[in-house]
């Protein structure tokens, strides 16, 4: 057998290298002569402090893993023969007495026309969960502000000079870890960094009220992780696919937005017990608002949907939604308000229900058993564009035959925009009329019809 | 029907393959002998490159060129089926891709390779390429505690 690289040229091994982990890649150079240096040729540069620290030490013994380190970036940049390099990432903790080497290795990278840099000064001992700000640790390097190639940006407890940022244009991934972060500023550097597909934000503080929206944004990927503390959060990104949001219960505003296909939201962060009961409505507004396809939440919002007691459901009422929705009114334990707005929905083709639909009929008729809020609190039911559909019949249907402490049913009839319509309406008038007669399990149920 | 121009190339050994000068553009240094000679039903030898990779560089061609609208998801299935190949048979296609220069195929193929060493030790890595060790057992051993921090 033949080493199949012996035939590889040099600058086909090299791009090899490049894909791997800057470790991996110092790992190859023990691999046999040729491969001795090698990967000093790499594209990929990640000079990561952890990887150089030895377990349980002193101060001092930590101090000096810290200069070995630094001596070994130094040496290893000033060996570096290639013109360009790709990524290069830096994470050093407490960077203050280093200032020059630091500074030194980002005019290194821009130098090469890095693509993706990576500057992460944050300490490993500051917890994810803890609230308290960290102190601003390191000023970016004003080498980097004015770049045209810079793709990819990260920036971790390194302060920066929004108003300096002008001249990002090739910047598509934008990250910001353990920073003061205003409103004003976020606005600002989405309008200089107009490319922008991705944005992640993570223990940013003074926030406030952030609007990530603008009808030119290209913004695909939005990341908002633990920033303390969001009050108002509005979301309106014309292309965005993707929004994961971890914090604390904020109200969220979603201007414009067409589906996003990805939504995680995570309120694990929120340190209070709801005592004013408010969550709950916030958490249905959002999911009211909420338009995507794949969702991810949260125990936090599990515990909450429980003390719900006012949900909308906008739905087309097509049989394949009557899971989903029979599914969020036995969650929603202490619903005392059902609005259903109907409207017209996108249903897919290939859906798979979790079991054979044998018809809405069918489906409503023999649903057990009936969610706790229908025998305890729902009292009010809105429907809202009633259009006297054999589906939204049989929906009405079953909420008056378990609604047992229903004391209202208010059924708002679809309005006909076109001419000769009329007829229509009048028509849907009368199927709602004709609700009167069915069987109710409630004899206090009052049915108004508008 | 839209007349489609066509061009021939020739492999090492001898085969001929008839292909849309589209598909065939892709490869930069086909793209240069076009744009030189513009040989009409000319054939283009490929010296470097044998019957059995030229017709697997081909078949990534055309897909990339049929699909350029497709789903970037789609799209990346069906590279990773396609380099989804023996040890030899990757080393084959990235030298032709090389001469070809088709930088998205390389790319392709470098992560592939890339990927084979990763979380590997070294004499795995050595076992999967065949690589020579012709360090001392002592060399090594020196290398390896002096890039301590690459071998923890």
């Amino acid at each position: 057998m033949e080493d199949y690289f012996s035939f590889l040229p040099d600058p086909i091994i090299v791009p090899i290298i490049s894909y791997l982990t800057f470790r991996d890649a110092a790992r190859t150079s023990v691999l046999s002569q040729r491969w001795r240096h090698l990967w000093r040729s790499t594209k990929n540069i990640e000079f990561d402090e952890t990887l150089f620290m030895r377990e349980v030490e002193s101060r001092e013994e930590r101090e000096l893993c810290r200069r070995d380190f630094i001596y070994f970036v130094r040496q290893w940049i000033l060996d570096y023969q290639e013109p360009v390099v790709d990524m290069f990432r830096l994470a050093f903790s407490n960077p203050k007495q280093y200032q020059l080497e630091i500074e030194n290795c980002v005019r290194f990278a821009i130098a090469h026309g890095v693509k993706r840099l990576d500057l992460d000064f944050c300490d490993p001992a500051w917890g994810e969960y803890n609230s308290d700000e960290p102190p601003p640790s390191f000023a970016l390097p004003s080498c980097v502000y004015r770049n045209r190639v810079l793709e990819s940006l990260r920036l971790s407890s390194c302060t920066f000079h929004v108003p300096r940022i002008n001249t990002f244009t090739a910047l598509k991934d934008l990250s910001i870890g353990w920073s003061e972060l205003t409103s004003f500023a976020l606005s600002a550097l989405l309008v200089n960094c107009p490319l922008l597909e991705s944005l992640s934000l993570k223990k940013c503080w003074n926030l406030d009220d952030p609007v990530i929206s603008g009808p030119k944004l290209k913004l695909r990927s939005l990341v908002m992780d633990k920033c303390a503390f969001i009050y108002r959060f509005t979301v309106g990104p014309p292309l965005l696919r993707s929004l994961s949001y971890s914090g604390a219960v904020s109200e969220f505003v979603f201007l414009n937005q067409p589906p996003v296909e990805k939504v995680e939201l995570d309120f694990g962060l929120e340190p209070d017990i709801d005592y004013e009961g408010t969550y709950g409505d916030v958490i249905r507004e959002l999911l009211g608002d909420l338009k995507c396809t794949t969702l991810t939440v949260c125990s936090f919002m599990l515990q909450h949907l429980q003390g719900l007691t006012h949900l909308t459901v906008r739905t087309a009422v097509h049989e394949y939604e009557s899971y989903g929705f029979a599914f969020l009114l036995s969650s929603c334990r202490r619903l005392q308000i059902l609005t259903i707005e109907i409207v017209p929905g996108r249903i897919f083709p290939d859906y798979a229900p979790p079991s054979e639909l044998r018809g809405n009929n069918v489906f409503w008729r023999q649903l057990e058993p009936v969610p706790h809020c229908m025998i305890e609190t729902l009292r009010i039911v809105e429907m809202k564009g009633f259009g006297g559909e054999p589906n939204e019949l049989q929906l009405v249907k079953y909420l008056l035959r378990h609604g047992h402490v229903m004391g209202t049913l208010n059924i708002i009839v679809k309005k006909q925009m076109g001419h000769g319509d009329a007829d229509t309406e009048s028509n849907s008038r009368l199927w709602a009329e004709m609700l009167q007669y069915y069987a109710r399990a409630s004899s206090g149920l009052q049915i108004l019809i508008s | 029907m839209a007349f489609t121009k066509k061009v021939t190339l020739k492999s090492s050994d001898g085969e001929l393959f008839i292909i849309d000068r589209a598909v065939a553009l892709q490869s930069r240094t086909i793209q240069y002998v076009l744009e030189d000679t513009n040989p009409v039903d000319a054939i283009i030898p490929v010296p470097a490159v044998d019957a059995r990779t030229l017709s697997k560089v081909l078949e990534y061609c055309k897909k990339h060129l049929i699909d350029l609208n497709t789903d970037f998801e789609d799209y990346s299935k069906w590279d990773k089926d396609f380099v989804d190949a023996e040890v030899w048979m990757l080393y084959d296609l990235i030298m032709a891709a090389d001469y070809l220069h088709i930088p998205p195929l390389i790319d392709l193929i470098c992560d592939k390779i890339a990927s084979m060493f990763k979380g590997q030790t070294p004499d795995k890595i050595r076992e999967i390429f065949n690589i020579d060790n012709d360090f001392s057992k002592e060399e090594e051993e020196d290398f390896k505690k002096k890039s301590g921090w690459a071998f923890k």
